[in-house]
């Protein structure tokens, strides 16, 4: 019989060959492909439950240190240890008087004395013993809402301590990152925006790339009957808070508190990192550093940097976010909430200055009046 | 001996009468003449309790973690004045020296009020004036007034106040047991001067110290939850009062041997 290849004649290859040829060939493809899919979903499924781990604790905890924790705008120092190992922290809620501004005084709930609280810098895998001291003078429970937790209310349900009282809980820092705390006994608002917040670092395993400055900002507001800069005591307006309408918003707990002999100091050549909070309690952060770019973003404080050469970045309210850059050029660096009103009108300004020497070929100014002086 | 229950002058018995034993009668007759001077005693209120309380009407109020849920009926009962002074509470504890025992006994400062005493010595005390600590329901029905209305609680601008006054540095206030605003019930000093105990903080269980909502039953922690966080927020049937928050959110942390430099007391009486 003769078979017909001419491709315009199909009906006549498969009535030969036919049916059941096509039918067998079709069978393999489809068993071929069908093995091919099982292999695929099992990597699929492993890829998957690697992409979002069920996380466990660490198998080995040994020995015990007390951590070292600072104010703002200091830094504990990077962890050189490879094990994990129970850090014990003590944190204690201060209700005290602090200027918020020049001449401005207000009543501050505090840990650690200052606003913002203190710098806690733990690594990866650690177990972390938390001590919650409530100083004898004050008049209100206290607790404490750690972001890193995972467990009831951060910590919250099992810290709350009375005046002259102490609490006790551990956690494993199971999740690298830069995590806001803050007291978190009703009503939270209140607690929050009057001072009770600060940052726990956690650093990965393998820790941060090594930098030469490393520095605590944490942006937050405060709300007040008193208008801006009016000298004396001010009071809390919880009616402003609920409208979100701030009357500072400041770095650092105060207006001016990174600014003249206060400002940040580096040299040209330096890398310098920034672990920058946001405790709100209301407000998202549009932050940027006046005269340089960031070379390095890990959005969100998570622990991965994320993107490179930004020039402002987004921090929300009870977030943070660590950004790296190097130092080529002196001159005053100045942060900045870029929403600019609040940098300009109700404090969110702060100074990095780099002492060193100038590289015309960075920048140089040509002419006009900015040749005259800085 | 027989009693006639109902008798005529004529002597007639009418009706049935009742076989009483003679120790019986002369039970009952004791009885009644030892207690004959209780009855002008309860006809008319002591001197001191006139004059120290006032006296509250019955009415209705929604607890602050009671949102969806009926008001509750707080019934007529008196409330002292004013919290309970330090030479008040020292007088009664030097004639029961049991209660002088971890209490700050100096002669300073008699007019202020007393403090750094237990649940059980505040209770003690009020017995002691025939009365009693008022329940959370009591104390914070009496605490919605201000100067001219009952329930002050939903003028968000009454909240404002007594945040203002509950955040005043302790060393910056001053003054006796007796200042702060009174109000429309005659009742003085609610507010800012101490924080003030009351018979069911805890729910009246007391493995239940923290986690309870006086007036409410314990319903297996799902309100544990309502103190902190945002989560405070739901379920409060006034989220602006703030001040209800602070005052809710102090007595979570009490025990009943809790005894604190901001707390102190005043006492209730029924009817």
């Amino acid at each position: 019989m003769r078979v017909s290849t001419s491709p315009l004649a199909p009906s006549t290859f498969t009535s030969r060959f036919g049916i059941v040829t096509l039918l067998a060939v079709l069978a393999l493809l489809f068993s071929v492909s069908l093995s091919g899919c099982t292999s695929q979903a099992d990597a699929a499924e492993a890829g998957a439950r690697n992409a979002v781990p069920v996380r466990t604790p660490s198998e080995e905890v040994t020995g015990q240190e007390i951590a070292i924790v600072t104010h703002a705008p200091n830094v504990p120092p990077p962890i050189t240890r490879t094990h994990p190992t129970r850090v014990i922290v003590n944190l204690e809620a201060v209700e005290t008087v602090a200027e918020i501004a020049d001449s401005v005084k207000y009543a501050v709930w505090t840990f650690g004395g200052q606003v913002p609280g203190s710098f806690i810098r733990v690594r990866e895998g650690d177990l972390v013993e938390l001590h919650l001291h409530n100083a004898k003078g004050n008049t209100m429970p206290h607790n404490i809402d750690i972001h890193a937790v995972t467990g009831p209310g951060g910590g919250a349900t099992a810290s709350l301590t009375m005046p002259g009282g102490e609490s006790v809980f551990t956690f494993s820092a199971m999740n690298p990152g830069l995590f806001i705390y803050h007291c978190a006994t009703s009503p939270v608002p209140m607690h929050m925006a009057n001072g009770m917040y600060g940052m726990i670092l956690i650093e990965p395993k393998a820790g941060l790339p090594k930098v030469d400055k490393e520095f605590y900002v944490m942006q937050s507001e405060f709300y007040t009957k008193e208008a801006f800069g009016t000298p004396g005591m001010s009071h809390l307006d919880m009616e402003k808070g609920v409208e979100e309408k701030p009357t500072y918003v400041v770095f650092n707990g105060s207006v001016g508190s990174m600014v003249g002999d206060k400002a940040l100091q580096a040299n040209v050549g330096q890398r310098i990192r920034l672990f920058v909070g946001n405790a709100g309690p209301n407000l998202t952060s549009s932050f940027h550093v006046i005269g340089e770019i960031f070379d390095n973003v890990y959005q969100e404080g998570g622990s991965v940097a994320t993107q490179h050469n930004v020039q402002t970045t987004l921090i929300p309210a009870g977030g943070a976010a660590i950004v790296e850059f190097g130092a080529e050029q002196p001159g005053n660096l100045i942060m900045v909430d870029h929403a600019i009103f609040r940098a300009f009108n109700k404090g969110t300004l702060g100074m990095i200055k780099i002492n060193g020497p100038d590289n015309r070929k960075v920048f140089a100014a040509v002419k006009g009046l900015g040749l005259a002086g800085e | 001996m027989e009693v006639p229950v109902v008798g005529r002058s004529d002597g007639q018995k009418v009706g049935t009468s009742i076989r009483v034993p003679r120790r019986m009668l002369a039970l009952s007759a004791l009885l009644l003449i030892a207690n004959a001077g209780m009855v002008p005693a309860l006809a008319m209120k002591p001197a001191h309790r006139r004059t120290a309380m006032a006296a509250i009407p019955a009415g209705r109020y929604h607890p602050l973690y009671a949102d969806g849920m009926p008001a509750l009926t707080v019934g007529a009962f008196s409330m002292d004045r004013r919290p309970v002074t330090r030479a008040q509470f020292l007088a009664f504890a030097h004639a029961n020296p049991t209660w002088l025992k971890g209490v700050d006994a100096g002669a300073s400062a008699p007019d202020r009020p007393m403090t750094g005493v237990t649940w059980f010595a505040a209770g003690a005390y009020c017995a002691a004036q025939g009365k009693r600590l008022p329940t959370t329901a009591e104390w914070e029905y009496v605490a919605a007034a201000d100067e001219h209305r009952r329930d002050a609680t939903r003028d968000r601008s009454f909240s404002q106040r007594l945040v203002a006054l509950y955040t005043t540095r302790p060393e910056v206030r001053a003054g006796g047991a007796g200042e702060r605003f009174t109000n429309v019930y005659g009742v003085s000093a609610m507010h800012g001067l101490v924080w003030e105990w009351t018979s069911d903080f805890d729910g009246g269980r007391e493995e239940h110290a923290g986690h309870q909502m006086a007036g409410m039953k314990h319903d297996g922690g799902k309100h544990e939850h309502m103190l902190f966080c945002a989560s405070a927020a739901i379920g409060a049937s006034n989220p602006g009062d703030y001040a209800a928050f602070m005052r809710y959110g102090f007595r979570a942390g009490l025990t009943r041997t809790s005894a604190h430099q901001m707390l102190g007391f005043r006492c209730a009486a029924n009817g």
